[in-house]
């Protein structure tokens, strides 16, 4: 069985999956968020009230915040219908601040002492693994409809998709909120692992972070944002247990070679990815990524040339 | 009055930039199965002629009306889907998509005219195959992409292909929504004399066996005057002569507007 730490390692993740998926459904559409973080606080919040407030169960708690954050997401979505770029992107950022400071000056969750005593969720796991595969499966199936094409077209060409029939206010408004429902359901998940969030919980480096998920990863097809999460949060957890191994070696294989020690040393150093470096480390991989594969390590073309070649030729 | 209602109709549709007025109070109609092109200098307000009936900008004055009915108000996906299609002069594919795929994107409105359906469509029709509609979309798509003599390039990018054959992808493309009228924006611009007569013959081949309308703006009067049925010509945003291709040719405005005159020297 899993120790706590695995089950830990293996409940953050799902969570930052759910998220990436929560940015990659909009972003389908050709909508950059920064607000993921934002209707993960809105999601947090409102399952805690659910739980915590009126000490009702969990799942209306997960419910609760994917309802409310869907509709939240409705209302931020239809102005940024009219917005594209660098401007959505601030209105969404802009949003993901009003969400910060309702939560620092709500009294009712306790302002700037954060929501406390939220219960802890004992099959947690099992929630988020449910839900992913749900989400999964949509994406499988989305992708490999008409709807799903529709979308690659709005991202494509907005205007020219508009002519060819394509309802892109509607399409556009959906990605966006059902975008807001999976970031709402990873923030109340976030909430009843933690048992604390604050209004600095779901700020904007966690946006940011979300938003490297799917630009590492792919965001033409929903291996991109699985190979983006494992890629930017499963490998460097990885490689702080890999620090731990580290510690196993004997000292003596080292200490008479000073290479080996300085060595030693650096690989030591190297494999703590918490907290600054990890930033470092970000910078460096999207400046590479924007240069060799902009498209990201996973895209449709690329999942469309391994199909054909699993199934043949086509006829 | 002719027996079959105009399937277009444009009374006085101005549209203005800022202080620039592209088109002034244009009257015309398009009748029903006809290849009618629509002729002028550069900056006559062809383009944007096209842009304002498929609703890509809003006239200032004016309305339109298709098959007897007001479209004024009607956004552009709805146009479509009422049967107004059209191609771009600046060739605006998917690039992402295959071929056959930016065929079947123009059929989207048509199999689902709700979000709720195409999300009901995407997510429960039989899982783990594509189910009857998907096939019959992907059908037809084939059906058009062999009319047009592209259907080898089926699976490739949008992005890879040749120019001709990216003005025929458009057409297809325009095609699949099943539209009663095309706008077709200069559909022979770039394409060599042999592509051009294999786009006569097609557009012929539209009209007569389809029944389309096509709406026609095109610069080769090679191609204009030996398959348009009527011909309207507009300068600097104004009609100034229209009917049909012999009488338009021989008409002195238009060959002022073409060639200029000699009072304005």
């Amino acid at each position: 069985m899993l120790d706590a730490y695995q089950e830990s390692l293996l409940i953050f993740f799902g969570i930052n999956l759910i998220a990436a998926f929560s940015f990659y459904l909009p972003f389908k559409t050709g909508q950059v968020s920064l607000g993921q973080a934002g209707f993960m606080g809105v999601g947090a919040y409102a399952a805690g009230i659910i739980t915590t407030k009126l000490g009702l169960y969990f799942p209306l708690g997960l419910a609760t915040s994917a309802v409310v954050s869907a509709i939240v997401g409705l209302m931020v979505g239809f102005p940024a219908l009219r917005i594209k770029g660098i401007y959505l992107l601030l209105l969404t950022l802009g949003f993901g601040q009003i969400v910060q400071v309702v939560a620092l000056t709500w009294d009712y969750t306790g302002a700037h002492n954060g929501f406390q005593g939220i219960p802890k969720q004992d099959n947690l796991l099992l929630y988020i693994y449910g839900v992913l595969v749900v989400i999964v499966l949509f994406f499988f199936r989305l992708e490999r409809s008409s709807l799903g094409r529709a979308m690659v077209a709005i991202h494509g060409d907005e205007d020219a998709a508009e002519v060819m029939g394509i309802d892109i206010v509607r399409i556009k408004l959906f990605a966006f909120s059902i975008g807001a429902a999976f970031a709402g359901m990873a923030g109340c998940m976030f909430a009843h692992m933690t048992t604390y969030v604050d209004s600095l919980t779901f700020g904007i480096l966690l946006a940011v972070n979300i938003l490297m998920f799917v630009v590492v990863g792919g965001g033409t097809t929903f291996l991109g944002p699985i190979v983006g999460t494992i890629g930017l949060y499963f490998l460097p957890e990885m490689l702080r247990t890999l620090r731990e191994w580290m510690e196993l070696i004997p000292i003596e294989w080292t200490e008479n070679s000073e290479f080996l020690t300085s060595a030693y040393d650096w690989l030591y150093d190297f494999f703590d990815f918490e907290n600054e470096k990890r930033w470092i480390a970000y910078a460096i991989i999207i400046i590479l990524m924007m240069i060799w594969r902009p498209q990201g390590l996973m895209s449709r073309d690329l999942v469309k040339r391994w199909g054909r070649r699993l199934t043949g030729s086509r006829a | 009055m002719s027996a079959a209602a105009p399937i277009l109709q444009l009374d006085g549709i101005t549209k203005k930039f800022g202080g620039f007025t592209a088109l002034s109070d244009v009257h015309f109609t398009v009748e029903e199965k006809v290849i009618h092109a629509v002729i002028g200098p550069n900056g006559a307000g062809k383009t944007t002629l096209f842009n304002v009936i498929s609703g890509m900008f809003g006239a200032e004055a004016g309305s339109l009306l298709f098959k007897g009915e007001n479209i004024d108000r009607a956004k552009p996906h709805k146009r479509a889907n009422m049967g107004i299609a059209r191609t771009f002069q600046n060739i605006r594919l998917f690039e992402d998509l295959s071929v056959l795929e930016n065929v079947q994107v123009s059929q989207h409105g048509r199999h689902f005219p709700s979000i709720w359906s195409a999300v009901r469509h995407a997510i429960f029709h039989a899982p783990f195959s594509r189910g009857a509609q998907e096939i019959e979309m992907e059908d037809y798509a084939m059906e058009l992409l062999e009319f047009l003599g592209i259907a080898h390039a089926r699976d490739t990018n949008a992005a890879d292909l040749a120019f001709g054959e990216r003005r025929l992808v458009e057409i297809a493309r325009a095609l699949a929504a099943n539209p009663a009228i095309m706008l077709l924006d200069e559909p022979a611009a770039g394409m060599n004399p042999s592509e051009t007569e294999n786009l006569d013959e097609i557009l012929t081949r539209l009209r007569d066996e389809k029944g389309i309308t096509i709406l026609l703006v095109e610069h080769d009067m090679n191609l204009v005057m030996g398959l348009s049925d009527y011909v309207t010509v507009l300068n600097f945003g104004e009609k100034i002569a229209e009917g049909a291709p012999e009488a338009v040719q021989s008409d002195p405005d238009v060959i002022a507007a073409y060639l200029g005159t000699d009072e304005e020297i």
